[in-house]
């Protein structure tokens, strides 16, 4: 690997840079079919069942971020199986399939739907889902639960690279991120929105039609930053460290650097996307504008690549605290 | 009249309609009289018939022998945009004739090119000036090579604040913190380079020019804006000259049918889009029926853009006469204004007053298709009221929009589909012009 090469397990990607779950669309890749700067994509959740979604309105903007409620609507595995992957297959970056849920049965029905399917280069489970068995609760806020789930996906997925998707909804990040490396996660993204509520002053009733939703944007940055940094810092080091992707309220070079710094092998986009979506024409899109910034960082510092950097704030601890 | 010069395949269009039309009636060119404007036809019965194309006309002569001998002759005249519809009274003597040649003159539209893909674009402020209580208009300069055609009911998805975007600079650090979302306005107007929108009225030219002028590049685009929170208010601070970042035409907009007559009726800020859609029809020859609602008179002041009406110097009845003149200049006769407050022209509900107006005749409602944008209350109403007369109805709907394209599924509404199941469809992508009957309100 030179420059802004990247292998995370078993996937190459020519930028460490991702188009995260919920924005990439293969719409996006019509107005610029090239991607520039783009590595890998991550598809919307899909779940064993057609979703319609929550009711409108679905999103709010907030300073500096996005509030949003979309209920995962998706057209069920079979057509997404059927219709979109070929669709996205003309993509020439890996591709990350979702994965969502509301009991363990379908995470993993839908993962051993997928993982046979070699346009699919890996599958991400989303657990910021509520389970539904056990009184909604986010599958990715209990560990207990959280590694039975993980353990019981790897077992239908057999070698195909796993990825959990953290929700930052808790107490300790390091506690989850324990329990699906435990599990059998080959990476760990993180991460997910935040809870949040948008209230009318006028109407006195909140504004999103499912009264609260996931918060995501540049105000969320720092918190993912030191998510990050934690889950790095107590499993992401070492020989049995396990690789983590940093999504955040990414919106430039230095917000990804970040990232990369805490510990973080690869940086998702996603929020910023809306704002600079790919084009190679008039201007640049987000992911050009922080490839270009990572570039340019790493050349003029004389560092050969940019894993080099993975984590290099954790390194100097010497304070001796965590 | 001095010939006119005309690109060589517009000629041939016209004389493709001319053939047609000689066909059903039995006759076969004989002698194309390009220079007089004229052509001849002749029939195997010894009838001849020629047309001659005058600057307001088509005069039609049609002579038959008669007792072998002595020639009867008739004589017609059509006027142009009445022979784009096969209106003309000639064929009507024929009826069935008639009918054939209507159909075959009404091809699907080829005078407009495909839209193109929506493209990711720097344009130009030319203008952005309040005219109304909070109600800007912002004038884009397309450039000159653009090859886009925004169709009525689509819309260009803005970036508000260009300082925002400096904020978070080529270079790559971060400064400061930018509006997360873009917004979508619709398309108000467009211009096209040289052309004059009053030929809309009546064609004082030859009607294949007309269809030769739609494909001139688009100069202008205007959109009509309310400021209704951050982004709203961030876009009206742009000063003229500053680049702003659009991504667009987006969209699918009115499905604009070939009927002769619509009816088209705006509720307030709602006549931004309403406003391409009618001079898009007078294009084409449609007969239009304008019902324009607001609140009160300075909700409507934006689509005079006048600085003496802006200053009140002109209200009341004089407004109205203005309001009406704007779109007589492109054909459109009949402007029904109506405002809550009866600060101009009649006072009440549109909805209410397009309802009497259909109940007791003064506008058709056979052969019409219905248009609508609005608050969400009014553009029901206007549903109510076209399901009661059996009138089609296309209305524009309108919801919080983050990516614009269709990825992120954040626009949606409640569409009933062919098969009675209620889906969610996406505003920006399926929309957001739906049929009025298909929409769960």
């Amino acid at each position: 690997m030179v420059g802004l090469e990247t292998k995370i397990s078993d996937l190459r990607m020519h930028t460490p840079l991702l188009a995260v779950s919920g924005i990439f669309g293969i719409e996006y890749s019509k107005l610029s079919p090239k991607l520039p700067g783009v590595g890998a994509v991550v598809t919307k959740s899909v779940t064993l069942h057609p979703r319609s979604g929550n009711p409108e309105p679905r999103i709010i903007e907030t300073p500096a971020g996005l509030l949003n409620s979309i209920g995962l609507q998706n057209p069920g595995i079979q057509r997404f199986l059927s219709e979109q992957i070929p669709e996205l297959s003309v993509l020439e970056v890996p591709i990350i399939a979702s994965v969502a849920g509301s009991s363990m049965e379908e995470y993993v029905v839908c993962s051993s739907l997928l993982a046979p399917r070699d346009e699919i280069d890996a599958i991400e489970l989303n657990v910021s889902c509520p389970n539904v068995e056990k009184g909604g609760i986010e599958f990715g806020s209990d560990p207990g639960v959280l590694r039975h789930l993980v353990a019981e996906v790897r077992k239908a997925v057999g070698s195909k690279t796993l990825i959990v998707k953290l929700t930052p909804n808790v107490t300790d990040i390091a506690l989850p991120a324990q329990a699906a490396v435990d599990g059998g996660a080959n990476v760990l993204s993180l991460i997910n929105t935040l809870r949040g509520m948008v209230i009318d002053v006028d109407t006195c009733r909140p504004k999103l039609g499912n009264r609260f939703g996931g918060l995501s944007g540049q105000g969320i940055h720092p918190v993912a930053v030191y998510m990050v940094y934690r889950c790095y810092t107590s499993c992401g080091q070492g020989e049995k460290g396990v690789p983590i992707i940093g999504i955040g309220g990414v919106s430039s070079g230095e917000d990804a650097l970040e990232l990369i710094l805490a510990g973080a092998t690869c940086v998702g986009i996603g929020t910023a996307m809306f704002r600079d979506p790919y084009d190679a024409k008039s201007k640049k899109s987000v992911f050009q504008r922080v490839e270009e910034y990572l570039r340019t960082y790493i050349e003029k510092r004389g560092i050969h690549r940019i894993s080099d950097l993975v984590g290099k704030a954790a390194e100097v601890s010497s304070l001796g605290f965590e | 009249m001095k010939a006119v010069e005309v690109k060589e395949h517009r000629i041939k269009r016209y004389d493709e309609l001319l053939t047609l039309l000689g066909k059903e009636l039995g006759f076969e060119c004989i002698w194309p009289n390009r220079e007089a404007n004229e052509v001849v036809w002749e029939a195997t019965s010894g009838a001849t018939c020629s047309f001659k194309i005058t600057e307001k006309h088509i005069v039609v002569r049609a002579s038959r022998p008669l007792h072998g001998q002595e020639m009867a002759s008739e004589v017609g005249t059509i006027v142009h945009h009445e022979f784009e519809k096969a209106l003309w009274t000639w064929c009507k003597r024929n009826p069935e004739r008639g009918d054939q040649l209507q159909k075959a003159l009404y091809e699907p539209a080829q005078d407009f090119p495909e839209p193109e893909p929506p493209q990711h674009l720097l344009w130009r402020v030319l203008e952005n000036r309040e005219w109304g209580p909070e109600y800007y208009v912002l004038t884009f300069g397309v450039g000159g090579r653009s090859r886009i055609d925004p169709q009525p009911g689509q819309f260009m998805h803005v970036v508000c604040d260009p300082d925002g975007k400096d904020t978070l600079t080529d270079d790559g650090r971060r400064r400061g913190y930018a509006l997360t979302l873009r917004r979508p306005f619709s398309v108000h107007r467009v211009h096209y380079a040289g052309f004059d929108r009053r030929l809309l009225a009546t064609p004082k030219m030859l009607p294949f020019e007309i269809s030769h002028i739609i494909r001139r590049p688009l100069s202008k685009m205007d959109i009509l804006y309310k400021l209704v929170g951050e982004g709203t208010r961030s876009l009206s601070r742009v000063q003229p000259g500053r680049l702003l970042d659009v991504i667009g035409p987006l969209g699918n907009g009115f499905n604009i049918e070939r009927e002769r007559t619509a009816i088209i009726v705006a509720g307030g800020i709602g006549v931004a889009p309403l406003v391409a859609l009618a001079e898009r029809l007078r294009y084409l020859g449609t007969e239009v029926y304008m019902y324009l609602g607001a609140v009160t008179q300075e909700h409507l002041q934006p689509i005079l853009r006048d600085a003496a009406v802006q200053r009140g110097f002109i209200h009341g009845t004089e407004f109205c006469e203005r309001i009406m003149r704007e779109f007589e200049e492109i054909g459109i006769d009949v402007v029904k204004v109506c405002t809550d407050d009866g600060t101009v022209g009649e006072k009440g509900l549109v909805t209410d007053i397009l309802e009497g107006d259909i109940e007791a005749g003064s506008i058709p409602s056979h052969s019409v298709t219905m248009y609508a944008c609005g608050p969400l209350a009014m553009m029901k109403r206007v549903s109510d009221v076209a399901r009661k007369h059996a009138i089609p109805c296309q209305v524009l709907l309108e919801e919080r929009m983050a990516c614009g394209v269709g990825t992120c599924f954040s626009c949606t509404c409640r569409i009933r589909g062919k098969d009675g199941k209620v889906e969610k469809k996406r505003v920006c992508k399926d929309g957001p012009g739906f049929n009025s009957e298909d929409i769960v309100w």
